[in-house]
């Protein structure tokens, strides 16, 4: 296919395979080839480089997402040979060694200053050059191998044989929700849905998934939204996590969201990644769904039959599965506003370093608690809720955290680990939502 | 600080900006991976599923099928150009691509050349490749058991995994010292393996030129000459039509010594198709089958009095050395310099018996910024001497002190043979434990733990050896472990330089540039850094071992001194005074008596070049070469304080504050020192809480991504607080001791040692790394895992 992209300030147009990723774009294609690869698994940030200016790690992003819009490489950073003010203080605070990540530390930062209101530590903390930007990847040994590292695998998915870049498929952009839903009408079973593609593409470039058709939203800005009616709150399935982190009204209305939402990954990760693919994704392990179900959201679908309201409660049907039918498309999430009472929250997600997945996570609104990771699907804690509507002290309820959870092990942590953690942090969740309400 | 300030100092050395930063910071370094030739193929690796099994049968017509597809390369093909298997560093063998069996999971089997590097890859899900499991060795601990399926049986009349015994210390006398000690304890130490993970991942662009017959390859090494020679040996090609290049490195830590096979398929994929191949591994690969580190199981003693007296130390190692006995180390090294096991004291005796054994795992071992298994030796005796201070109810900073070898006893043989060669140790653990403010830090302890807080202060001191060596006691594979310098004069002052080592984000195009322009009294701006191209440097080993400055910063200020003399003598003829009435005054030779009288280095370097007749000794301009090979190794130490909390709820820990002190002697550059320590201090976090390649029981690699295998992130980093002591290196040109891997070394045993005080209400005296948030919650339940396997 022909992608046409704005390279720091200048068009470069090319026909490439589908499937190329933006990073062999801009190094092979546009020959730029200071942004460079350090995981393939969109753990390290080295590939960081800003799309619409904002950082985005450029091996998780197509060369035909990115068409159309503008891309700044490192390359395109210094004006007139005149170096970034965070470039002067990576040479003269000897920010780095090797250099190999360097691009993306750079950009990563760029973008941070730029964006964020207030970054925890930027370019002036003094970090040799071996620390990747922090990010995160794909919990590979919770997918149904839970004894086996990203490296390993069946045959044909070899350790290191495949995993760096997707099998072929064909790529197509949907410019409306109708456009959407009648491409995949028109390709069927093996069509998908592309939101922001942070668990999608880290799966196909695992050949963990290999869709015929990658059917790409990131059009649909018209399901970007976040709007207040009244009793609830709109969010459109488009809108990225770092959108609901720094909207106003979530954070006054829906902070348990907002919050949570600012946890999730990195900041490249933020920018990509979409509530919607959140939810349809359906990892047990994500942030977003043990929120939502703490929050007794609904979602709302449309389908070739029409559209349909679908309560989270019934959402989550198993590992990875969801109450989506084959071609549905998740168009809004509607969280209803907590009731005065109600309104003490808490997020806790404990974590190894802070840019990972939730070992273990718990969402409280009010008296609703929910789980992650403690199952293949994202839990309500009814045995910790019942004991507290029965009016035990919240200590006490928290040590039915792990009741009716069936959680697994990898290498991370145990299940006995996690069913003690899942006690631990709802009593934690508890008393902080219970003093601030 | 400048030498006209203050007398004798030298002019050159304080911190200065990189030189390669310029490029760098604008994403203007060439890597490997950026080297496009025209006509470039690309070639992907097809590697085991399996950790231990029989090849029946390759087939590869489908991939070569692939319209996209040049060449498939199996063992098979190899054998043919007796090329299947290619010696170690340790003098064994390893397959290129497997022929009979694969023996670790990710090993290579076969090797596609192709159009793009997207079509190399579709290519490798053609080939069908037939496996016989068997069982795997993965437990290092049962690969002696008489039951245990042989591994190497490609060797004739192996019947075991047995790869060698090594012993150093006296038994006898240390049998001795414990039996009439008052205090013994013994405790087992686990050093598991990890990996360097540098962010680029290895790789090759191999052109041969058919007609020229010379093979030039850019590769991701940090032994470009050692590489050079091998493959001269490996593959018959003569050696003055070989090329290699190293060119900017994006990290090596140990991890690019070595020949891979990638290396090797690449080579002979440009022979086959007469066309430039470009290899390039991806992280799963580089985890899975490139060197990883450490793997050492270990048991410690330690003999003492009852005040505190360490009086002797034996240990006894099971080195795992994965299924190809690959270790970098001098040859007479099997467990490299672990004989430094007996620390930065003053012992009456000491220990020590190695055993190396086959596992089905990786080969390759030592890497990983350990300046040859110092690192495992550092942390066995700095974790022993916690495990004392427990039994004896001493403070560890205050049993430390009490045994560091004093200034007096300098040089000190230690027990073990090794000869130190300078050393302050009292004065820097002193400032360390007055830069954390250490008597108030454990006040604050006591408070805490009255309140159930577990807060923890662990202390390490160490002391490395490094510098690998004196070549009539080092060499790898019988390359003597020298190193060679060209220094060349322009005749307007500028000077260029060209080593045998190169850097992979040390700054040598800095450092070493300093150093002339110290030994000559020219800017370092003048000074351009030649390295990581046989054709343009000379001879030598390469950038390991903390190695550079030690050898071949001293052959760079041995070559400038060689540089100033025959300036001196063009000056005499300049000046008309003989060279014996000049002196050097750190800018210029001046007549002794007249300092008026005097020229620089630019301004004779023009005259070595001008019409002016020159006297004996110089035939024409001041160039000069040299090889320095080191008397003796050199002797940094560093004395290092971590505070740190745990979460008793969760077991999760909160580094607060690590402090380091570290003497690697004269400090040429102060800055990239700090940087060096910065990244070592982030390494040692890394080891000590989160990162270990750990097996299951079919011989899986559990921690073969980014996402399982975890670098520690400025978010878990806190601000660094360094310090410094000089004592220089006696027998160094410069004083200079080397500081590469201090802080990888020295960081792990403090960190560790402060978490397992943190548990210290739980009477916790021992738990192995990494210390995970899951590991330390089993530990305070008194049934820690066993973190080289899988979790149950
Ligand atoms: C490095 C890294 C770290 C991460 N860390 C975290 C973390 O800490 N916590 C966390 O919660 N998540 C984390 N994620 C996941 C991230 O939040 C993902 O972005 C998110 O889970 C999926 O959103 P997406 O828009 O990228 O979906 P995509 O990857 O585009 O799609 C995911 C799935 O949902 C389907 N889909 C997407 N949109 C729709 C729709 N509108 N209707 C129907 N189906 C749809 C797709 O077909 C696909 O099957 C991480 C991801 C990465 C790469
Ligand atoms: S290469 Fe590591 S995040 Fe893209």
């Amino acid at each position: 296919m022909k992608v046409q992209l704005a390279v720091n300030g200048s068009e470069v147009s090319a026909d490439v395979e589908d499937r190329l990723l933006l990073v062999h774009f801009l190094r092979d294609v546009a020959g730029l080839t200071a942004t460079n690869v350090g995981c393939d698994t969109t753990s390290c940030g080295a590939c960081t480089v800003l799309l619409d200016g904002e950082s985005v790690k450029s091996c998780t992003v197509l060369a035909a997402q990115a068409g159309g819009h503008e891309v700044t490489t490192v390359e395109g950073l210094a004006s007139d040979g005149e170096m970034h003010p965070v470039q002067r203080a990576f040479h003269t605070r000897h920010a780095l060694q090797c250099g190999f990540c360097t691009p993306g530390m750079v950009m990563a930062i760029v973008s941070l200053l730029r964006g964020e209101p207030a970054p925890h530590r930027g370019a002036g903390t003094r970090r040799p050059g071996r620390q990747p930007v922090p990010l995160h990847g794909l919990p590979q040994h919770r997918r149904g191998r839970p004894r086996r590292s990203a490296g390993a695998g069946p045959r044909g998915e070899g350790p290191g044989s495949v995993r760096v870049i997707p099998s072929s498929f064909t790529y197509r952009r949907a410019d409306s929700a109708a456009e959407a839903l009648d491409l995949a009408a028109e390709y069927g079973e093996d069509a998908k849905y592309l939101a922001g593609g942070h668990s999608l593409l880290p799966l196909m470039k695992l050949r963990l998934a290999a869709p015929g058709v990658l059917i790409d939203l990131g059009g649909l800005r018209d399901l970007s939204y976040i709007t207040d009616h009244g009793p609830h709150i709109a969010i459109g399935a488009l809108t990225r996590h770092h959108d609901i982190e720094h909207s106003e009204l979530l954070g006054s209305q829906l902070p348990l969201l907002a919050h949570a939402a600012g946890q999730v990954g990195d900041p490249q990760v933020r920018h990509r990644g979409t509530i919607g693919g959140s939810v349809a994704h359906a990892d047990p392990a994500s942030d977003l769904p043990a929120v939502l179900l703490a929050l007794d959201a609904t979602l709302v679908a449309s389908g070739p039959g029409g559209g349909r309201e679908i309560p989270v409660a019934e959402f989550f049907r198993g590992f990875f599965e969801t109450a989506l039918e084959p071609g549905e498309l998740l168009t809004e999430i509607r969280v209803p506003k907590p009731a005065p009472g109600s309104r003490g929250w808490s997020f806790q997600k404990f974590t190894q370093r802070a840019i990972d997945w939730a070992i273990v996570g718990v969402a409280v609104q009010g008296g609703n608690v929910a789980l992650g990771n403690m199952g293949p699907v994202p839990l309500r804690a009814a045995a910790v809720e019942a004991a507290l509507a029965g009016g035990a002290p919240p200590a006490e309820a928290a040590m039915h955290a792990a009741d009716g959870t069936s959680p697994g092990l990898d290498i991370r942590a145990s299940s006995g680990y996690r069913e003690h953690l899942a006690r631990v942090l709802v009593s934690r969740a508890l008393a902080q939502a219970t003093s601030g309400s | 600080m400048t030498a006209t300030e203050q007398h004798g100092a030298p002019a050159a050395f304080g911190p200065m900006r990189r030189k390669e930063d310029a490029r760098f910071v604008r994403g203007r370094g060439s890597y490997v991976d950026d080297i496009v030739l025209p006509g470039m193929l690309h070639g992907a690796v097809l590697r085991s599923p399996h950790a231990h099994a029989r090849i029946t049968s390759i087939d590869t017509a489908a991939a070569e099928a692939h319209p996209k597809v040049k060449a498939v390369i199996t063992g098979q093909t190899l054998a043919g150009l007796n090329l299947a298997w290619m010696p170690t560093l340790s003098n064994d063998t390893q397959a290129v691509l497997a022929t009979d069996k694969v023996r670790f999971q990710g090993q290579e089997v076969a090797f596609v050349v192709a159009e793009d590097r997207y079509s190399a890859r579709d290519a490798l899900e053609l080939i069908e490749v037939d496996y016989e499991a068997l069982p795997a060795v993965v437990d290092a601990r049962r690969a002696l058991d008489a039951d245990a399926p042989v591994i190497r049986d490609d060797v004739d009349g192996r019947t075991d995994n047995h790869i060698f015994d090594w012993e150093t210390g006296a038994a006898a006398r240390t049998e001795e010292v414990f039996r009439d000690a008052e205090v013994t304890v013994a405790e087992d130490i686990l050093y598991p393996r990890v990996h360097p993970a540098p962010l680029e991942t290895c790789g090759a662009v191999a052109d041969f030129d058919k007609v020229t017959g010379k093979l030039t390859v850019w590769e991701t090494t940090q032994a470009p000459h050692a590489h050079r020679t091998l493959y001269a040996i490996v593959a018959g090609l003569p050696e003055h039509k070989i090329r290699v290049i190293s060119p900017d490195i994006g990290g090596g830590f140990g991890g690019k010594v070595g020949i891979y096979p990638g290396y090797v398929c690449a080579v002979v994929g440009s022979i086959v198709t007469g066309k430039p191949v470009k290899w390039v591994e991806d992280r799963s690969e580089n985890l899975m089958s490139t060197a990883f580190a450490r793997d050492f199981h270990m048991r410690g003693e330690v003999a003492a009095s009852r005040d505190g007296r360490i009086r002797a130390v034996r240990v006894s190692v099971l080195a795992d050395h994965g299924a190809f006995n690959g270790t970098a180390q001098p040859t007479k090294y099997p467990a490299g310099f672990f004989g430094v096991f007996t620390g930065s004291y003053d012992l009456e005796a000491a220990d020590c018996k190695v055993t190396g054994v086959y596992t089905n795992k990786a080969p390759g071992g030592v890497a990983y910024a350990c300046s040859f298994r110092i690192t495992e030796a550092v942390y066995l005796v700095e974790r022993m001497v916690d495990v004392l201070a427990y039994r004896l109810g001493m403070d560890p900073a205050e049993l430390r002190m009490r045994n560091l070898l004093r200034p007096d006893q300098f040089p000190y043989s230690s027990q073990t043979g090794w000869v130190y060669d300078s050393g302050d140790y009292q004065r820097q653990l002193a400032l360390a434990m007055e830069l954390a403010g250490y008597q108030e830090l454990r006040a604050e302890q006591r408070e805490r733990r009255e309140r159930g807080e577990l807060m923890g202060i662990g202390v390490s001191f160490f002391t490395e050896a490094v510098g690998a060596g004196p070549r009539k006691h080092m060499d790898i594979l019988g390359l003597g472990m020298a190193d060679g310098a060209d220094l060349q004069m322009h005749p307007t002052g500028k000077a260029v330089l060209r080593i045998s080592v190169q850097t992979q984000g040390q700054g040598h195009e800095t450092t070493f540039a300093q150093i002339v322009a110290n030994e000559l009294g020219i800017p370092a701006d003048d000074v351009e850094v030649v390295h990581g191209d046989t054709d343009s440097t000379p001879f030598g080993l390469g950038t390991y071992g903390s190695r550079s400055t030690p050898v071949s910063g001293a052959a760079t200020a041995v070559v400038a001194r060689k540089v100033r003399e025959r300036a001196r003598i063009v000056a005499s003829a300049m000046l008309e005074v003989s060279p014996d009435d000049l002196e050097w005054d750190g800018a210029r030779w001046f007549v002794r008596g007249d300092p008026d009288q005097g020229k620089t280095i630019p301004e004779i370097a023009f005259a070595a070049h001008s019409s002016l007749e020159l006297p004996d000794g110089v035939e024409g301009h001041l160039d000069a070469q040299t090889v320095y090979n080191p008397p003796s190794l050199t002797y940094p130490s560093g004395a290092y304080i971590c505070v740190v909390e745990v979460d008793p709820g969760t077991g999760g820990v909160k580094l607060r504050r690590l402090v380091a002190v570290d003497d690697c002697g004269v400090r040429i550059n102060p800055m990239i020192v700090e940087g060096q320590v910065h990244g070592g201090l982030a390494d040692g976090v890394g080891m000590a809480l989160m990162q270990v390649i750990a097996f299951d029981s079919d011989g899986n690699c559990l921690g073969g991504s980014f996402m399982d295998y975890l670098l520690p992130t400025a978010m878990e980093c806190p601000s660094w607080e360094l310090g410094e002591t000089v004592t220089p290196s006696p027998h160094h040109p410069i004083g200079a001791k080397g500081v590469g891997e201090s802080a990888t070394v020295g960081s792990p045993p403090a960190v560790v040692n402060a978490v397992i005080d943190a548990l210290r209400p739980y009477g916790v005296r021992h738990a192995d790394m990494p210390l995970t948030p899951a590991q330390i919650w089993r530990t305070i339940q008194g049934r820690p895992f066993r973190t080289d396997l899988a979790i149950t």
